[in-house]
């Protein structure tokens, strides 16, 4: 909650014609009126007339007001969706949606960190120079009441000239947030499995972050910030099919119980082991996601590469942001189909790792129900399953 | 595999995105055939081309463990199999179509294999069904 809502009247003016702010105004207030009223305050040019005419409390007020500003543009910035590299951004273009920073005005000093105090000594004028070089902070005592400020954008101008500044796209390739989470296949996905099928397991559609940016030839374009892709599984025993236990074997079944799991099962089979079924898909779980580094680079490369003009209808950051995301090749990007992810869709199945990791369950379990049968005295040894494993 | 034959049959007017059509396996000649089941892994594919007879990319509908199952057909005896989407499976995942609207074909393709496993597995005998022209109506929603 605002303690204080800010008016235009909150701009008073100064006895020489110059401005100066009423005390205690809440700052993100203030903002909102030198958005609406007098934008041309946010530019330097603005800040040195502010200082020769209303004196450096004013600037400092000033000061602190932008900081506030970019911070909210921060927070918007996020709040949308978007992260760093975009608040960084939009935090450098600041100025310019602020209004007045692209004019050069000669002999003005401009940038924070050469806001000095030549010729026009005040009582509270104590702005100093900020250390030098970019993203370079100090704290500055102004009117005895330490104020930090920081230069990250201005201090770049050696020349003091305010230009709108957008910082450039990183180069693409850079590291990114990735995620993938498990779920449980969707209904249709299993509705769609035939009667003789035990499992399956696919990834959905991609969910891509991005920002946008400049990429320096007046086009904006897109860079990923993350990725998340959710991987489906679902694991069942076939109708007819009951789990293979020791509990329910008996001298007329125990046999088939041991064939069935000794071949890994048939759709015709009357036995076979939850269990396994979700460990041959969790390789094909583990499959995906280690494949997925394989194929994902070009996949971004393919999103990074999306391209619409600075300009026209794409002029703005947020159209921009739309139509690239909207394109039909960002769209395809998306997809986890075979085009975009050959290596996972090329991996048979069932193959040696589904097969182990299926045997690795169901063999303590022939070997069990083997055992069983021996000391029921079943006869174990007529079954080749139970002889193969010296259970005779 | 001597006698069997294979038919593919697709309605027309059906919406690219709710296509079904039925495999039909017939035993044709004069002795019991024990044949692999065309829904087994590696044993079906289901070719699809646009009206210029540009082939149509199945789309992968995820891994697909599918227990091995075989069929045993008398003389003149036939079974039949709805293919949801046109789907099949092949030696590495489930596919099936979504496809936009149009003339189109189709042909079934039936290879069963030696082994569970298609890595390991040898593939002696193909066979084709006939060629079915088919149009969807509505397009892929």
């Amino acid at each position: 909650m605002r303690s204080h809502r800010a008016h235009e009247d909150d701009l008073l003016p100064a006895a020489k014609g110059g401005l100066r702010l009423r005390p205690a105004v809440d700052q993100a207030a203030l903002s909102d009126v030198l958005i609406a009223h007098r934008p041309d305050l946010m530019s330097q040019g603005a800040l040195a007339y502010l200082q020769r005419h209303a004196g450096n409390t004013a600037v400092a007020s000033l000061l602190s007001t932008r900081r506030a500003l970019n911070r909210r543009v921060v927070q918007r910035c996020t709040s949308e969706g978007l992260c760093g590299p975009c608040a960084e951004e939009q935090l450098a273009q600041q100025p310019e949606t602020a209004g007045g920073g692209g004019e050069k005005r000669k002999g003005e000093p401009v940038a924070d960190d050469q806001v000095k105090t030549k010729g026009e000594p005040a009582a509270d004028d104590q702005v100093k120079t900020a250390a030098a070089g970019p993203a370079s902070s100090a704290v500055e005592a102004l009117g005895g009441v330490p104020v930090a400020f920081t230069s990250t954008v201005l201090a770049e101008e050696p020349t003091g000239e305010m230009r709108t500044k957008t910082k450039p796209c990183r180069p693409p390739g850079g590291k990114i947030d990735t995620r993938m989470p498990q779920g449980r296949s969707t209904n249709a996905q299993i509705g769609a499995m035939s009667a003789c099928t035990w499992g399956i397991t696919a990834p959905d559609d991609l969910v891509v972050t991005t920002t946008t940016c400049e990429d320096g030839a007046g086009n904006w374009t897109l860079r990923v910030m993350g990725v998340t892709s959710r991987v489906r599984t679902f694991s069942r025993l076939l109708a007819g099919q009951s789990e293979a236990t020791t509990a329910r074997s008996t001298s007329a079944n125990f046999c088939a119980q041991a064939h069935e799991l000794d071949v890994l099962g048939t759709c015709a089979g009357g036995w076979y082991m939850l269990a396994a079924v979700k460990a041959h898909e969790r390789v094909h779980v583990n499959e995906w996601k280690t494949s997925f580094p394989t194929d994902w680079p070009a996949v971004k490369a393919t999103i990074e590469g999306l391209t619409v003009p600075k300009s026209g209808a794409t002029a703005s950051q947020k159209a921009a942001t739309a139509a690239l995301r909207s394109l039909p090749a960002f769209t395809n990007a998306m997809s986890t189909g075979a085009t975009n992810f050959p290596t996972f869709w090329a991996i048979p199945d069932p193959n040696a790792n589904t097969d182990a990791a299926e045997r690795a369950i169901v063999d303590p379990r022939i070997t069990a129900i083997c055992n069983k049968a021996r000391s029921k005295k079943w006869g174990p040894a007529a079954c080749a399953e139970c002889s193969a494993r010296g259970i005779v | 595999m001597k006698g069997v034959l294979l038919t593919l049959e697709v309605p027309a007017g059906q919406a690219g995105d709710r296509l079904t059509g039925t495999l039909h396996l017939e035993n044709g000649g004069h002795d019991s055939v024990r044949a692999a089941s065309p829904l087994n892994a590696a044993a079906l594919n289901v070719v699809v081309f646009d009206r210029y007879w540009n082939a149509v990319q199945p789309q992968p509908q995820g891994k697909a463990n599918v227990g091995y199952d075989e069929v045993t057909l008398d003389p003149g005896e036939a079974v039949q199999f709805a293919l949801v989407g046109l789907a099949f499976t092949s030696g590495t995942a489930r596919f099936a179509y979504r496809l936009q609207p149009g003339r189109h074909f189709a042909v079934a393709v039936y290879h069963p294999g030696t082994s569970r496993r298609p890595e390991d597995s040898s593939f002696p005998h193909a066979m084709t069904s006939n060629v079915v022209p088919f149009d969807v109506e509505d397009g892929v929603g």
